[in-house]
């Protein structure tokens, strides 16, 4: 059995922040990271561009070998099946032969295919997540993937030599990333979308409109409002689907894009309590003593909505992976919370979003209010009568004519009161960070300030 | 290592040495200064700031990342054009003005008013009046005069529709200025126009604004400048060839020191006179100074060396080094190309800078209003001052440097034809036979981003070597003078044929022909030329340069230089870069209609390439071998 | 540790570090010869325009950077020995996270080849450009001591919620 001082469950970035955290303060305890992969944490967005041929296999890894040498970081190639939280236990069953070959990470080959035990003092849960898969007939047909792991990727890649039609199931931002990647590869891309817009986690209806418009220009094909019933195939995999309404469409390959939940099946009997995503305090430990969690797997506060959720989002993973790192070792950190936020180019087009950005449209007026003969500034919404508990909201559309060809450019900002809680900004978005700022500093903004903000005048915080 | 550095500021000796004690002393230069004011504005040096109305003032991005239009809508070509109009307009005003000032003290010694102003070629008085149909049978001289000072101050604000020395281009040139519209009106009138024109919400079209450039400018070089040359040489003399001396070490150390600095002759001249004034040598006699040693700097100084026997202590660049030798007891200025800073080193030293016109005053400066009434009076007073001065010099800050070069200049039109025999038939047939390929005019100021004098000495060398005849004005010239091109020996630097022609006419490889204003002689010469083989000047081997200019006059010089029909090259970069089209149409475009551009080149080695191949190219033009 | 550090009345709003910033990231580092490059060179540093005051913002190499911890390309990064946040156009995928991130808004984006770019402090020069554009010296670097360094970055998250 092996004994350690830190133990680490998944090798992704949450893990890695971790790790680096604690090495900066204790460099002589026992680390070890134990992840599923094999491989030693790398930038899981990139995989849509690694797909693409766009990033080379070698960028994909967040750090060398060397790293972990020095900073004494054990990486053992293995998926934990077991944690027995109050013996301070944890099991795991090593990855066999032929994996784990990737710089740092140490093929466990000695001990193959039987379970191992770990003892540790401290321990983080770093498990990110796992892609949903729908029951489905014909699911599992091969040629059906999720885009979560260079091996998908690397799948993926493979299938698409041949082919010349994908379908993305879902309208997310993996999917839309996967699109892009396929669409690089020079395939023929549809989405079936179950909602009624694209990024429907990411956008409000209009922002959505404007991006879903440009990636048709593009040439994307988007079904919306639609849903996979059945997937056929033949001996050499996918062949088709039929959507719900009985719509037949030929495709060759299929990638899943439904969302990804928190993985916590292996925390079973472990006492650590989960509500579908580990919960966690403000200095993201768990309900056990020294058993801390970070990234996609945990369920944490929201800065906004002051309710735990899960925000699993790169910056909040590796936040949170460096805030309980720190207090693995004894610090007191804080984390102060986390909000929705995603930055992305689609097909050229950046998008960000971020706090309650696509909050909900509601009843309220929607009244026209042009500001200057080049844009249109519009308050959208004010919600009549707020329910008890929540703030009012207001909504500023900002949109500049987008003579065809030419980038669209919208910006949409949600207030509670003097705050701002949330934005989209489609097209150019130099200052977006500043808007971020102000939304995680929950700043309240002077009436003046918030006028220059709703007239597009993003200069604003240092000029007032 | 400090004398490295030096090195690396100027190329003249008794620069390098002054440098060296300027720094000794703490004194600032404006080299250094220019190193205080690096980097510089990158809006600025593209030309891509406008400040012309209250909106603004308003930049462009140049790398397209931020604003591409003013408040009022106006581009990067418009902006840029509208820039350079107005430094041709500062240009041409500061000649013109310089030329009307010439052309009243004409008016007022025919009139009587100035009695201290005589005539002094009155062949050439004769000739002009002959030129402007001014009749002469039976009438005084003043009579004479008057009338053509009068037919020249009309000039200014005519309403005849054109300058009347435009009638000395050969037709072509003046056909093609009428195709274009852009033939002068009137010298005010057309610098009017252009302050008219770059208000905001006037002309926007870089094209149609660049044209009135070229009219404005072509009023100054055919117009304000050939007036004050003209009239200047009726005046105080046509200037001949002699010889004399240059640089800072002409300063005396046992002399009373003045240094008339500027650029028009009328008060100079007085200077000379009073300088002469027995009572005043035995003042300073009395003062303990062996005499008066009058010296010249800039193109007063080039106006005086033209016509007397009185050195010239340095160009643009050496003004503050002048007053640094300690030994400088009055410098004597009136306008133009006088630093500001000069105030700043005199307080350092016992030197009084005097300040003559009314249109330049000095904030530490002692002002002697000079009036043509009186105008000997005023030039005794300031002498007079100057000797005085000389009790306060302090011997142990005074330090002149060795370094001086004898010159040849002098060479008027009117010389460079007596010096050809009466015709430029030589000339002609040496440029026809190649033994002279072609005639390269360098003029243009010092700027001390590029190495003081090397871009002119240089340029010079590089050309006479490749058998091209250099005619020089202006702070050109001086350096020249300094670098000992402007004697007959200097032909030994020349390529085998120029160098046989100059043996043969006893004349240096490169001449000097008067100051910035008598860029307007070189005009003369090519018209006549080029009407010589009736062909347009566009036509003829010719090409100009400014290698080291920063002038606004120096802009308006380079415009109706091209506008005339002369490649010119420029050592340091205008500020027209921010807008492709206007730099595109002024490098490239402007040779379809006026047949000459301009070509920017810093490295003078590479100018001289640039300005052989085209006058080969001209050549040919010409079936020339 | 050197810092750069604004003083805000100082600031005229001439931008003339945009524009030496500009050249200093040109390949020939000439701001004519820059005009002509195929690729316009981009600043890094950009002027806020204020109504009282001018602001030159440039990356403020937090000691606690957002923009590091949003990357997802490896792209941005700090460097042990000088503290400074860095920035790899070659791993960069033009995502925008560090966009997204930054409080400053001092990301600045390279549209056509889809990197992001920031200040670099002028590896090659012992004073940035920007700093010895600056005609005003409202831009300076300084020897701050670190705990006015902290102070100082304290401040400047002050300052912006201000
Ligand atoms: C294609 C794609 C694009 C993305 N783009 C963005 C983006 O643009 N912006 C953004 O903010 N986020 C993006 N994300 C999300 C981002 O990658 C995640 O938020 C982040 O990786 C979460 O990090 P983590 O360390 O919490 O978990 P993960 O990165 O999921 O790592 C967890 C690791 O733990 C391992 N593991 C799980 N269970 C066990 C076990 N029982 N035993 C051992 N190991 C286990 C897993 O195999 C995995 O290797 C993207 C994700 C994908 C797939
Ligand atoms: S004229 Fe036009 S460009 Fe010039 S300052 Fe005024 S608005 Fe700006």
């Amino acid at each position: 059995m092996i004994r350690t001082k830190y133990a680490i469950v998944g090798g992704g970035p949450a893990a890695l922040y971790a790790a680096a955290a604690i090495r900066e303060r204790d460099l002589a305890g026992r680390l070890v990271i134990i992840g599923a992969e094999g491989h030693p944490p790398y930038f899981r967005p990139l995989i849509s561009y690694y797909l693409a041929g766009l990033v080379p296999r070698e960028n994909l890894f967040m750090q060398d070998a060397e790293y972990y040498r020095q900073k004494k970081i054990e990486m053992i190639g293995g998926k934990v099946t077991e944690v027995r939280g109050q013996e301070k236990v944890l099991v795991y069953q090593p990855l066999g032969e032929g994996r784990g070959d990737d710089a740092g990470f140490t093929p466990d080959s000695s001990e193959k295919r039987t379970a191992q035990h770990l003892q540790f003092e401290k321990l983080l849960i770093a498990s990110g997540g796992t892609p949903g898969k729908p029951d489905l007939p014909g699911i599992d047909t091969p040629g059906v993937y999720f885009l979560r792991t260079i091996e998908d990727a690397e799948k993926i890649a493979a299938r698409a030599k041949g082919s010349q039609k994908a379908l993305l199931w879902g309208g997310g931002l993996v999917s839309l990333k996967a699109a892009y990647a396929l669409y690089r590869l020079g395939l023929e891309i549809t989405l079936v979308i179950a909602s009624d817009r694209i990024l429907s986690q990411m956008l409000d209806r209009k922002g959505a409109e404007i991006v879903a418009s440009y990636l048709a220009e593009k040439g994307l094909k988007m079904i919306l409002q639609s849903d996979l019933q059945e997937v056929h195939g033949n001996s050499r995999g996918v062949t088709a689907v039929t959507l719900t309404g009985g719509r037949e469409l030929k495709t060759d390959l299929i990638v899943i894009g439904k969302g990804v939940q928190p993985s916590v099946s292996f925390l079973e009997g472990s006492g650590i309590k989960e509500k579908g995503g580990v919960e966690v305090d403000e200095r993201l430990q768990t309900n056990l003593p020294d058993i801390y969690a970070a990234g996609d797997v945990v369920l944490c506060r929201d800065l906004l909505q002051g309710i735990p959720v899960n925000n699993a989002l790169w910056p909040n993973a590796t936040a949170q992976g460096e805030c309980a790192g720190a207090n693995m070792t004894g610090e007191r950190l804080t984390y102060r919370g986390s909000i929705s936020m995603n930055a992305a180019e689609f097909f050229g087009l950046p998008v960000i979003s971020a706090g309650l950005g696509r909050a909900q449209e509601g009843a309220g007026v929607d009244q026209d209010q042009p500001r200057k003969s080049d844009r249109v500034s519009s308050k959208e919404e004010i919600a009549p009568a707020p329910a008890a508990g929540v703030q009012p909201r207001e909504i500023y559309k900002l949109q500049k004519p987008t003579p065809s060809r030419r980038e669209p450019h919208y910006l949409r900002l949600v207030f509670e009161d003097e705050c701002l809680v949330g934005y989209v900004a489609i097209g150019k978005n130099r200052k977006a960070g500043m808007l971020t700022n102000l939304i995680t500093a929950r700043f309240p903004l002077a009436p003046q300030q918030k006028e220059r903000l709703i007239s597009g005048d993003l200069a604003f915080p240092f000029s007032i | 290592m400090s004398q490295n550095k030096h090195a690396q500021k100027s190329i003249d000796p008794a620069s390098q040495t002054m440098l060296a004690r300027a720094e000794q002393e703490g004194v600032e230069t404006a080299w250094d200064r220019l190193h205080k004011q690096e980097p510089q504005c990158g809006f600025g040096m593209l030309g891509l700031c406008c400040r012309n109305c209250n909106m603004g003032p308003c930049r462009i991005d140049p790398f397209g990342d931020g604003p591409e239009r003013g408040v009022c809508g106006a581009n990067a070509d418009t902006i840029v054009a509208r820039n350079l109009l107005r430094a041709i307009a500062a240009g041409a005003a500061a000649h013109s003005d310089h030329g009307r000032d010439i052309v009243e003290a004409l008016l007022h010694a025919a009139e009587g008013k100035a009695p201290d102003y005589e005539i002094k070629d009155k062949e050439k008085l004769a000739a002009l009046a002959q030129e402007l149909k001014v009749p002469r049978e039976g009438r005084s001289e003043k009579e004479i005069a008057l009338d053509v000072a009068r037919k020249a101050l009309d000039e200014f604000g005519t309403s005849k529709g054109h300058l009347e020395l435009l009638e000395r281009a050969p037709s072509q040139r003046k056909e093609r200025w009428g195709e274009l519209g852009i033939t002068p009106r009137g010298i005010d009138r057309e610098i009017v126009e252009i302050m008219h024109r770059t208000h905001i919400g006037v002309d926007t079209d870089y094209v149609n604004l660049i044209l009135q450039g070229l009219r404005a400018a072509i009023s100054d070089g055919w117009g304000g400048s050939m007036w004050a040359t003209e009239l200047s040489d009726v005046l105080f003399g046509t200037p001949e060839p002699h010889r004399g001396e240059s640089n800072l070490g002409v300063l005396k150390e046992d002399e009373v020191n003045i240094i008339v600095h500027g650029h028009e002759p009328t008060l100079s001249e007085m200077i000379v006179l009073a300088a002469k004034d027995p009572q005043l040598i035995e003042l300073a006699r009395a003062k303990g100074a062996q005499g008066i040693n009058l010296c010249g700097m800039c193109c007063t100084g080039n106006e005086l060396l033209m016509r007397h026997d009185v050195p010239i202590a340095g160009n643009f660049l050496q003004q503050e080094l002048a007053i640094i030798t300690g030994a400088v007891e009055a410098m004597i200025v009136d306008v133009q190309c006088i630093m500001p800073a000069l105030t700043d080193v005199a307080g350092c030293y016992h030197t009084k800078i005097i300040s003559t016109s009314p249109k330049a005053k000095f904030s530490g400066a002692q002002h002697v209003a000079f009036d043509e009434e009186k105008a000997l009076e005023a030039a005794l007073e300031i002498v007079r001052i100057a000797v005085e001065n000389f009790t306060y010099r302090n011997k142990d800050k005074v330090f002149i440097p060795s370094d001086k070069m004898e010159f040849v200049a002098g060479f008027s039109t009117e010389a460079i034809i007596s010096a050809l025999g009466g015709s430029l038939d030589p000339l002609l047939d040496a440029i026809k036979e190649g033994n002279i390929k072609g005639i390269a005019a360098i003029v243009g100021c010092n700027n001390p981003k590029i190495k003081h004098d090397y871009g002119h000495v240089a340029l010079a060398e590089e050309l006479i070597a490749r058998d091209i005849l250099v005619v020089e004005t202006g702070c050109a010239a001086i350096a020249s003078a300094k670098a000992g091109l402007l004697l007959p020996e200097a032909a030994a630097k020349a390529g085998p044929g120029l160098k046989a022609v100059c043996e043969a006419l006893q004349i240096p490889p490169v001449l000097h022909m008067g100051s910035c204003v008598d860029i307007s002689r070189i005009l003369v010469v090519a018209a006549a030329v080029a009407k010589a083989l009736d062909v347009d000047i566009s036509a003829l081997p010719l090409a100009g340069a400014a290698p080291e200019w920063m002038s606004e006059k120096a802009v308006s010089i380079g415009t109706y230089v091209i506008g005339s029909g002369i490649f010119t090259v420029l050592g340091t970069v205008p500020p027209v870069l921010g807008s492709s089209n206007v730099a595109a149409l002024l490098t490239k475009g402007a040779d379809d209609v006026i047949g000459a551009t301009f070509a920017v080149e810093e490295d003078p080695l590479k100018a001289a390439a640039l300005m052989e191949e085209h006058i080969n190219a001209k050549r040919s033009g010409l079936g020339l071998p | 540790m050197k810092e750069i550090l604004i003083n805000l009345e100082h600031c005229l709003g001439c931008k003339s570090c945009e524009l030496a910033c500009a050249v200093e990231h040109s390949a020939s580092k000439n701001i004519f010869a820059a005009l002509f490059e195929e690729q316009l060179p981009i600043s890094r540093v950009h002027v806020e325009a204020g109504r009282e005051f001018n602001f030159p913002l440039q990356c403020r190499h937090c000691a606690d950077a957002q923009c590091i911890k949003a990357c997802i390309s490896g792209a941005l990064w700090r460097e042990e020995e000088t503290g400074l946040v860095k920035h790899i156009p070659e791993k960069c995928v033009g995502c925008w996270m560090c966009v997204m991130a930054c409080p400053f808004g001092s990301i600045v984006q390279d549209r056509k080849e889809q990197v992001a770019l920031k200040c670099d402090r002028c590896p090659e020069r012992e004073i940035p450009a920007c700093v010895e554009a600056c005609p005003t010296k409202a831009i300076s670097l300084q020897e701050v001591p670190s705990y006015a360094r902290e102070k100082r970055q304290a401040y400047l998250a002050n300052f912006q919620e201000v």
